[in-house]
């Protein structure tokens, strides 16, 4: 563990001191981050607005059979909803839980309409399936709970300019409280936008930041070994006493530890994207704690296995990024390199928002899971749908093939072909005019 | 390997995965407390010797031994009682000088007295005075090439490898390099096999020369006699009455 300690010393000195890490860590992500927040206002604005326009059908259970209820089941009709008429609650449950196609479905409460009439305030319970965490999959499960908010926002202002009303119901006015149904639970009381934004962010960025910090640890721990042959010091490193596996091994922890280090700073920026954004886009009303409100999607245990499925695959674009980089001259080189291993992870992200690992055999799910990169897409889905296995498969593989990169970077470094071979081959300027005619 | 023989090449090949024959049976001996040049013009092989010697590069064909260990069979053993300076070597440019030679310095003792004095008496050799604790970057060439004959000898290693040495420096830097080698040398009784391609260089330093040409040995010796048995004024003139075939 001597070279390892030796290593990983010089690599951490080496790169604190280096500006261009430092823009790297705190430049890059505040910038990132604001980026991130307008476009998610934006995408969350968007849905709001298509929920208006939409078409589709929602279960009704109507227990007030008063003229505000009809009011409700009027205006979603206009829009182009169509509603299915329930007897109970159960029947409710029942019929939204075995139709995909429905978007949710709605309890008007006994006592609706005399509330609205003797202007107190009054509430409407929306009833919405969390089938899969995808995006597409989520902004359509967005859509009852949104109009059903928009209905009841026209619905205060109409009481409000027709009768005098009491301040409570100015304040409070038509509410809906949201109750989401994740597999076996649910979740009461939910302001179901803000949790679906959340979600949303959830699915997107989870992996978003795995590929930012891949990104930028992948490039760290490939410019590092480029940095040993631009700075000369290859040579000399090759004929010391010391054990190649950690001199490799040096490398990556360096670049794991700095790494570590930006997540925290991202992290924290994060974390406050994650309440400002659901905050902003309910207009300040409220937040989500997002880390409650994913625990109780896909469960405590899961996220722990999706903890060690992201320390894989970041040690896997890490020990690639490193056998790849082997073969470069130059600093430039290896960042190029580092861009082509990390390309694929994105697409990989990429993919996922758009593919539901739910309505795949386990055979597929375990195939999916077993494809370096691409697997990262699916942890969270994987998780949600309770599929164990893959979710298991997944950090275990990426960890195995990290290890087998290693021990390949390892043994390329113990020979001269670190040496001889050469990936990026500058190709001298003026070559054409020395060749044989 | 005779007793007093520390370096033994023998028959030694390497042909480049691009098909350049470099080395084309080298066979040469360095005995303990020596000084062998090799010498020849650019491309001759003198690099590549010694970075198969350094366990950088692996032999095609033939083998090296450093104190009776074979480069190719046993390079951790070889690695253990050289030190190698590449002929243009570097060194991280945002460690600090006394940081740099600590970070070498560790890969030989556990010790931080040893280690202590392995840096102390870097210090000395490279004679860089206070500015040994400010960052490599801001080192001059000769400033930096007296660093790292210093990090390569502090180990005092029983057989040091030096691929042109004073490469690139001016007169003055060059001469002191020059005498740095020879001193600790003597001082120390390490085997020293340095290449260069300035035959003078050569004839000041060392007690054998071995003449390299299209990788091999055209001629061995010590500087003196061969320049009498080619009846030549220096090394130079010997070289090329050698390749030319003149005696």
């Amino acid at each position: 563990m001597k070279t390892l300690k030796l290593i990983l010393i010089k690599e951490l000195r080496s790169m604190i001191r280096d500006p261009k890490i430092l823009i790297a860590m705190i430049i890059v992500p505040v910038v990132l981050t604001a980026i991130m927040y307008g476009a998610m206002i934006g995408f969350i604005g968007q849905t709001a607005r298509e929920a208006l326009t939409m078409k589709g059908v929602a279960a009704v259970y109507d227990e007030d059979h008063g003229n505000w209820s009809k009011y409700i089941i009027d205006e979603m009709n206009k829009i182009g909803v169509e509603t299915i008429s329930v007897n109970s609650e159960e029947e409710l449950l029942e019929t939204i839980r075995n139709n995909r196609a429905l978007l949710g479905g709605i309890v008007i409460p006994k006592g609706f309409s005399e509330n609205i009439s003797s202007a107190k305030p009054a509430k409407i319970y929306v009833y919405t399936v969390v089938r899969s965490i995808n995006v597409l999959a989520l902004t359509r499960m967005s859509r009852l709970p949104t109009l059903i908010n928009n209905i009841g926002r026209n619905l205060t202002l109409r009481v409000v300019s027709e009768k005098g009303v009491s301040e409570e119901f100015v304040r409070k006015g038509v509410k809906s409280v949201g109750i989401a149904m994740f597999k076996d639970r649910m979740v009461y009381g939910t302001d179901m936008e803000a949790l679906i934004g959340s979600l949303v962010m959830v699915s997107i960025f989870v992996p978003l930041i795995v590929l930012i910090l891949s990104s930028f640890i992948a490039q760290l721990s490939a410019t590092s070994i480029a940095v040993e042959k631009e700075e000369k010091m290859l040579e000399t490193l090759l004929s010391l006493p010391l054990s190649r596996l950690q001199l490799i091994a040096g490398k990556i922890l360096a670049s794991v530890i700095i790494g570590f280090i930006g997540l925290i700073l991202y992290g924290g920026l994060f974390a406050w994207y994650f309440t400002a954004v659901p905050s902003a886009a309910s207009g300040g009303e409220s937040g989500v704690n997002i880390l409650s409100a994913l625990s109780n999607v896909i469960g405590g245990s899961v996220l722990s296995s999706m903890i060690a499925s992201l320390v894989g695959v970041v040690l896997f674009v890490l020990s690639l990024a490193i056998l790849l980089a082997l073969f470069v001259e130059d600093v430039r080189s290896a960042q190029i390199i580092s861009g082509y291993v990390v390309l694929p992870l994105g697409i990989a992200i990429f993919l996922a928002l758009f593919v539901d690992p739910a309505s795949m055999s386990q055979s597929s799910r375990i195939a999916l899971s077993l494809i370096p990169l691409v697997n990262i897409g699916f942890i969270v889905n994987m998780g949600f749908i309770g599929d164990y296995l893959s979710l298991t498969l997944i950090p275990v593989s990426n960890l195995l093939y990290a290890g087998l990169m290693m021990y390949i970077a390892s043994r390329i470094i113990s020979t001269e072909r670190v040496f001889t071979m050469k990936l990026f081959r500058r190709r001298g300027r003026y070559r054409g005019l020395f060749r044989r005619r | 390997m005779s007793s007093g023989e520390v370096i033994r090449v023998i028959d030694l090949e390497k042909v480049y995965p691009r098909g350049v024959h470099a080395l084309k049976g080298l066979n040469f001996t360095v005995k303990r407390g020596e000084i062998y040049g090799l010498i020849g013009p650019n491309g001759a092989g003198k690099t590549t010797t010694l970075r198969i010697i350094a366990t950088v590069l692996q032999p095609t064909r033939g083998d090296a031994y450093v104190e009776g260990y074979s480069v190719s069979r046993d390079p951790d053993m070889v690695r253990r009682r050289i030190a190698y300076l590449p002929e243009d070597a570097g060194a991280y440019k945002y460690l600090t000088g006394i940081e740099f030679l600590e970070f070498i310095a560790s890969f030989y003792t556990d010790d931080r007295e040893r280690m202590h004095r392995m840096i102390s008496e870097a210090i000395r050799i490279s004679d860089l005075g206070d500015r040994i604790k400010d960052k490599i970057k801001t080192y001059s060439k000769g400033m930096l090439r007296r660093l790292l004959i210093a990090k390569t000898l502090m180990v005092h290693p029983p057989v040091a490898l030096l691929d042109e040495p004073t490469s690139g420096l001016d007169v003055i830097n060059a001469t002191r390099i020059r005498r740095i080698i020879k001193k600790y040398a003597r001082e120390y009784g390490t085997t020293i096999l340095l290449s260069s391609h300035n035959m003078l260089e050569v004839e000041y330093l060392c007690d054998r020369v071995g003449i390299i040409h299209e990788g091999r040995i055209i001629a061995e010796g010590e500087p003196r006699k061969l320049m009498e048995e080619y009846n030549a004024e220096n090394l130079e003139e010997v070289f090329a009455k050698i390749v030319g075939g003149e005696k």
